[in-house]
């Protein structure tokens, strides 16, 4: 299914794709686009270009109706997509509702930081973005405000993620809806607006890109966590690499993946096991690795690699394990010395062989396991010496195998 | 050209190479200590006697080889070598076992030398093994060479034997001796030297010792008094015959005290085995002149095995108290005059010890401050066949010790702990001052003590100066802070309040030495000059006397303590004000400080007069900042601090969630903002200085700091014009709501004006200004302005090491959340020392876990979670800190049958060789628990390799010894043993 039919799928009552046009493409209140322009590059799925703000006085305005601003809503929620090419020197108003007194506001300013703020005259409620937003990285914004009568609580998410630093800190408004207030506009408000209570003149984002905003009202705005992350979000995000076997993954070896919401998309209908040599991602990466099949991804850490966000986008199964080290010293017990060709057999608690090999010179044998979760070895692991002199007793090699491995000496008692 | 003369040389940096056998190492002596009179000269490692006469010539030299790669020994021999010949007088050995931890060797004599005038003195030293791997290379500050020029017309007796004497188990006397000179009051018959006259004599043994197996072997000579050993007169040769170690050498001197007709003998001892005493070995006795002055320490008892501890003298046998004080029982012999000083000391064991290994060192410290040109040192072996016998001993001339001074003997540890007794200890101090000159020798001026522990700060008054020599009347003297010891660089001239020949009260003007360190000169009226190292700005400076004495101090300066005063300049922060601006005894956001200035409504700002050097002329650079903490999370968009308005501005902002930011804005030529890399938290401190720079400094690149760090992001650099143009804009803390403020780039259509409002609520303090410098990030930013001021969670405070961790101790398994500064720790009483953190741990957020206000240097070990980040150590006053990981060791003992754990078995895990310890040194010792573990901590440096075993023979089910072997890594070490069953 599309990303648009995804997000109408949550029964959203408008959504302005603002691909080619201002247009409704739920309902009929379309937009009215003032200096900006729909070339700007393709941000989330299910879309072509978005629109660009290249002059902060360019704005879309939406007319005035119910479901968005023209009316004392219990319940709303708005979320779209948003990429900014430079860091915005004064305040910019992203999307907005409102004036100074009544409010529902997406900003952007003091080095591209997000806020989160709803106005009436009762409260005024600001939430924070945990970072600053990249440049030419797109971002999924969503805010949701349920009044007194139902979750009392504004909640707005970045990437899927819900922001919890707030102002008041406990997020509640308080108040059974929000006022009325004036039409909904992307980019530089027509009017007076504010920051906190204290009037400022927002201005529209410099190249501000857009697409995919909708807005919900009443039951069907009341936005669960996981809609908003795996639905709204995750959908939509747009992957910086596809790949679809292992050798696309290779080619991936010994990268750092860049800042992404989707850093890269494993395109395989079936399941499927890939091993990543040394593939490590930026810390602000949103998701590591999306997978649309509909079976199982086993994505295996090697060699430093650190995958850990997964995504599916079609009921399959992402398991992400780490190859770790599995190590065995034989030692002889009277003097110390090394063992070698002593024969190691290690199995771990899934009857998995780990090692089964003979010790090198330095009484040393290793193997490796791919780490999920701890693992106590099996019982029937075990080093004996007794095909060539000196000889030594079977010993047993007991033990857990951790996210850092297992490493351990076995002293082995001869034999005649 | 007179008895007492002397010539004192050290080596401050040869690390010369001892080469292998077959090569000698005449040595160079790069520093001369001290010279008075004309007994000697020194040109390129010789001295040459400048008169014909006896001279008491001492030495010592340290040697050390890093090389492990084998279990080698090296032999070291030394010898005074007279016009190209070496002499027997003052033979001295070393010995070093490569790979047991004893890396380090000392070769040490004393010789009586009847000189003639330009007789040539080099000081040569060889090895004698026949190892090959690795080198044996000079340790500087160890080795000095002291030549003292004595009176022909004092008793002199020199013996020499005509044979070789053998060294065995069976004691002996030594009775081949021949007279080389015996003048009156000496008498020989056979081994016997009678003296006639009472009083106090110089006595030296030397001889060389040789052996021609290769089994250890410890042989040792004593001097006895009738049939009775004289206390603290025994001497040591050790030879190990493998590796080419068949040769030795053993000297010693001391002071004995003899009654008339008192006859003395030497005799010979060994443990086992037996080495032969050398023919031509040199017995020497020199009477002290009458009026000498003369202390005698002895001791039978005690360890000389120790690490920076004045060892302690039982007994005081002799004692002139003209010229000294001391308790039997202590550790010092106290000049009640200042002096020179002649110091004789041996350490000597004669009943075996437990200790395998050993390698004490003596060295002379004067008020615990050692004289670095004076050592001895012997290793010692315990074995099965040798290890009762082990002595070392030295002498040194000490000079210029300030009256009431202690003089002790510092022993340091060269191998492996343990003990080792001292059954036979001398201790002696002879006044150079009664024995020659009559305290007519010409002293310098001594300084030794302020009374600020060296710690002074700029403005201190009534500082008192202590010392000697300074004369009685100042005349011309004074007293300056300079900045380099040998007076060269910058001097400032200190005022004198009141000045005597041993005290100088002064009032302390540092200028531009502040922070630094530096050396404190006294000149006295007839231009002799003395210095003491200062460090200028340790505590208990406050953080103002910080700030004023930077060596690029601010323009301008308000503390807010209590007062808007500049302190600097005339700018008073509240020419102008709005609201209700208001100083605040609590919160204090600056360590030491009273009060904070506080903000708390949205109209409150306080404002100067407008400043040339700040908003109303063209500048290239500034510097703007201070401390500042928000008590909440502000919404509006407010004003922290502004200079300009509409058009030209610099101003810190506040607003996104506390997401501050520093503007600096010019409408017709840049446009910067400068972000924090954290949103600020309420109630927290922080320290802000913002920099502006034009394109003419630093490539224009404008920077914002926070706690000192300078912070990463920014929009706008760099800074593409020559200056900052006039911003006449008032300056505010606050917003003085006149004027919006213009926020955005004028160039551009990219700007707005906002109606920006006052922090509410918003502390203050310590704000300054800077204009046309440039501030050392490192130190001046971090280490001045935020490290000196940040406020502490909790203060260790000065102690005893062991008091002080007794302190930290209390802190155990705290998680110190986001502040300033967590941990502040004093300087401690002792010196150099070491503080364990036992599962502590900090946010991420707090700016410096631990400041240190000491100059010594802090270790700091990190045990059971514990883990500091370097960078967030602070140590604003010089001092250095180390950090150490306690890493674990852990055992679990199982039954190799049924894998059954093993409850009380003994663990025992030592050191083995290939890493910092040294060799057998104990790592774990304990008996396993209920769980069949048995653990200890190690302080990790480097991987280290063990070795050891465990058992179980004495209850319930026995079990065979099992080895254990492994390296301890950076993550410790973890091993299980299987044990097999025993009957």
């Amino acid at each position: 299914m599309a990303y648009g039919s995804d997000i109408d799928a949550l029964g959203n009552a408008h959504r302005y794709i603002l691909s080619a046009d201002a247009n409704d493409s739920v309902g009929t209140n379309h937009g009215t686009n003032s200096g900006g322009v729909f070339t700007g590059v393709k941000i989330c799925e299910d879309t072509t270009n978005s629109y660009l703000t290249d002059g902060v006085d360019d704005r879309i305005v939406l007319p005035s109706i119910t479901t968005i601003n023209n009316s004392a809503q219990s319940r709303k929620a708005v979320c779209g997509w948003f990429s900014a090419t430079g860091i915005q020197n004064p305040p910019k108003n992203i999307y907005g509702e409102g004036d100074a007194a009544q409010s529902f506001r997406f900003i952007l300013g003091w080095g591209n930081n997000l806020v989160f703020e709803v106005d009436s005259a009762s409260f005024t409620l600001q939430v924070f973005g945990d970072t600053p937003l990249e440049v030419d990285r797109p971002y999924h914004l969503c805010m949701v405000f349920e009044g007194r009568g139902y979750g009392n609580e504004i909640r707005a998410y970045l990437d899927g993620v819900e922001q919890l630093n707030a102002e008041p800190t406990n997020r509640q408004p308080a108040s059974a809806t929000l006022t009325a207030r004036s039409a909904g506009e992307f980019g530089d408000p027509a009017g007076i607006v504010a920051v906190g209570g204290t009037e400022v003149i927002l201005l529209a984002p410099i190249n501000g890109q857009y697409a995919q905003w909708a807005m919900f009202d009443g039951t069907n705005a009341v936005l669960t966590d996981t809609e908003i992350r795996e639905e709204l979000f995750e959908k939509g995000a747009t992957p910086t690499v596809t790949i679809t076997n292992q050798a696309g993954l290779d080619a991936l070896a010994d990268t750092v993946r860049a800042n992404s919401p989707l850093c890269i998309l494993v395109n395989v209908a079936g399941s499927i096991s890939l091993s990543a040599d040394n593939v490590t991602f930026d810390p602000s990466a949103s998701i590591h690795v999306q997978y649309n099949g509909t079976g199982t991804l086993t994505w295996t850490n090697s060699n430093g690699a650190n995958a850990s966000i997964g995504s599916t986008t079609s009921s399959g199964t992402i398991v992400f394990t780490e190859d770790v080290t599995v190590s065995v010293t034989c030692l002889d017990a009277t003097d110390g010395t090394p063992i070698e060709d002593a024969l190691v057999y290690v199995v771990d608690s899934s009857a998995g062989v780990v090692i089964n090999t003979l010790t090198n010179p330095s009484g040393i044998a290793t193997g490796t396991f791919g780490y999920i979760s701890d693992d106590v070895i099996s019982s029937v692991s075990k080093v004996r010496k007794g095909t060539a002199s000196p000889y030594y007793k079977t010993s047993p090699i007991t033990g857990t195998i951790k996210s850092t491995g297992l490493t351990t000496t076995i002293l082995m008692i001869g034999d005649e | 050209m007179a008895a007492g003369d002397f010539l004192i040389y050290r080596n401050d940096s040869s690390t010369a190479t001892l080469p292998n056998a077959g090569s000698n190492l005449d040595t160079l002596w790069d520093t001369e200590e001290y010279d008075e009179g004309s007994a000697a000269t020194y040109s390129s490692g010789t001295f040459t006697f400048t008169n014909t006469a006896p001279y008491l010539v001492i030495y010592s030299e340290r040697f050390s080889t890093t090389d492990t790669t084998n279990n080698e020994r090296i032999e070291g021999q030394g010898r005074l070598r007279i016009n190209g010949s070496d002499l027997i007088e003052g033979a001295s050995e070393g010995y070093i076992r490569k790979s047991s931890g004893h890396q380090t060797m000392v070769m040490s004599g004393v010789a009586i030398y009847n000189a003639t005038a330009t007789d040539t003195l080099v000081l040569r030293f060889w090895r004698g093994d026949n190892s090959t791997s690795g080198t044996v290379v000079r340790d500087p500050d160890f080795g000095g060479v002291q030549i003292i020029q004595l009176d022909a017309a004092d008793d002199f007796a020199r013996y020499s034997t005509t044979a070789t004497n053998t060294m065995s188990s069976t004691e002996a006397s030594i009775t081949n001796w021949t007279n080389d000179q015996e003048e009156t009051g000496f008498s020989r018959s056979s081994g016997a030297v009678t003296i006639s006259t009472a009083g106090r004599y110089l006595m030296t043994v030397s001889g060389t010792t040789s052996e021609t197996g290769t089994s250890r072997i410890g042989a040792t000579v004593f001097l006895e008094r009738g049939t009775t050993e004289v206390t603290g007169a025994r001497t040591y040769s050790h030879m190990r015959g493998a590796d080419g170690n068949q040769n030795g050498a053993l000297s010693f001197a001391a002071i004995v005290d003899v009654s008339a007709s008192d006859a003395f003998t030497l005799r010979t001892d060994a443990d086992s085995g037996s080495m032969t005493l050398d023919s031509g070995a040199v017995w020497q006795w020199w009477q002290l002149p009458s009026g000498n002055e003369t202390a005698i320490m002895e001791a039978t008892n005690g360890d000389m095995n120790t690490s920076g501890v004045d060892f302690a003298w039982d007994t005081l046998p002799h004692i002139d108290t003209a010229g000294f004080t001391a308790t039997a029982g202590n550790a010092n012999i106290d000049v009640d005059q200042g002096c020179h000083a002649l110091v004789f000391w041996n350490q000597g064991k004669k009943v075996i010890d437990s200790t395998q290994r050993g390698y004490p060192m003596g060295q002379v410290a004067v008020d615990g401050t050692v004289r670095n040109y004076s050592a001895s040192g012997a290793y010692h072996r315990n074995s099965s066949s040798i290890g009762t016998f082990m002595a070392h001993g030295g002498a040194a001339l000490i000079h210029t010790i300030p009256a009431n001074s202690e003089i002790t003997l510092k022993n340091s540890i060269l191998g492996a702990s343990g003990t080792l007794d001292v059954e036979s200890g001398h201790f002696s101090v002879l006044n150079l001052e009664g024995l020659y000159k009559s305290y007519s020798y010409d002293f310098p001026v001594i300084v030794t003590d302020i009374d600020t522990d060296e710690a002074i700060t700029n403005a201190q008054l009534n500082v008192v100066v202590t010392g000697a020599e300074f004369e009685a009347v100042q005349g011309t003297g004074k007293v300056e802070l300079g900045s380099d010891f040998d007076y060269s660089g910058t001097k400032i001239t200190q005022s004198v309040d009141s000045w005597s020949d041993t005290s100088i009260q002064i009032d302390i003007t540092s200028g531009v030495l502040a922070d630094t360190q530096a050396f404190l000169f006294v000149t006295s009226d007839s231009g002799k000059r003395g210095v003491l190292a200062v460090q200028v700005g340790l505590p208990p400076e406050t953080y103002q006397e910080a700030v004023e004495g930077m060596t690029l101090a601010p323009d301008h300066y308000w503390t807010f303590q209590n007062t808007y005063a500049d302190e600097i300049g005339s700018a008073t922060a509240n020419t102008s004000s709005g609201g209700s601006p208001t100083f605040a005894t609590s919160p204090k956001i600056v360590k030491g400080d009273t009060h904070s200035f506080l903000l708390d409504a949205e109209t409150d700002y306080i404002s100067p007069a407008d400043q040339g050097d700040m908003n109303t002329s063209a500048i290239a650079r500034r510097y703007i900042g201070g401390w500042f903490m928000l008590d909440s999370v502000s919404q509006s968009l407010a004003v922290l601090y502004e200079e300009g308005a509409q058009v030209n501005n610099m101003a810190l902002l506040n607003g996104f969630g506390n997401n501050a930011m520093f503007q600096i804005a010019n409408a017709n030529d840049d446009y910067v903002q400068l972000y924090f890399d954290i949103s600020l938290t309420p109630n927290r401190p922080y320290f802000f200085l913002g920099k502006m720079a034009a394109s003419g400094f630093e490539s224009g690149n404008c920077e914002s700091f926070l706690d000192g760090v300078l912070q990463s992001r920014s929009n706008g650099n760099p800074w593409e014009t020559t200056q900052l143009d006039s911003h006449s804009g008032n300056i505010t803390w606050g917003h003085e709501g006149t004027e919006a403020l213009k926020v955005g780039d004028d160039r551009g259509v990219d700007a707005t004006t906002i109606a920006f409002v006052s922090p509410v609520s918003c502390n203050y303090a310590h704000w300054f200004s800077w204009s046309d410098v440039t501030l050392n990030i490192a130190t001046d930013i971090r280490q001045t302005l935020f490290e000196k001021g940040a406020p502490a969670e909790v203060t260790i405070s000065e102690g005893t090491e062991a008091a002080m961790q007794t302190s930290i101790d209390a802190l155990a398994d705290t998680l110190y959340l986001d502040w300033p500064c967590s941990i502040e720790i004093a300087a401690c009483t002792d010196g150099n020392f070491t503080l364990s953190l036992d599962n502590i741990t900090f946010e991420d957020r707090v700016s410096m876990q631990i400041r240190y206000l000491g100059a010594d240097t802090l270790t700091l070990v990190q045990e059971n979670g514990t883990v500091l980040d370097s960078v967030k150590i602070g140590s604003p006053y010089g001092g250095a800190t180390t950090l150490i990981d306690s890493v674990p060791v852990t055992v679990t003992v199982r039954d190799i049958n049924d894998l059954t754990i093993i409850e009380d078995a003994i663990v025992y895990i030592i050191a083995d060789t290939g890493g910092d310890l040294p060799v057998d040194t104990v790592i774990l010792n304990d008996t396993t628990n209920a769980s069949g573990i048995a653990t200890a901590n190690l302080q990790y440096t480097s991987n280290q390799p063990v070795t050891g075993r465990v058992r179980k023979a004495s209850s319930g089910q026995l079990y065979k010894t099992a080895g254990i072997s492994g390296t301890v890594v950076s993550t410790g070490l973890e091993l299980t043993i299987l044990m097999i069953r025993d009957n």
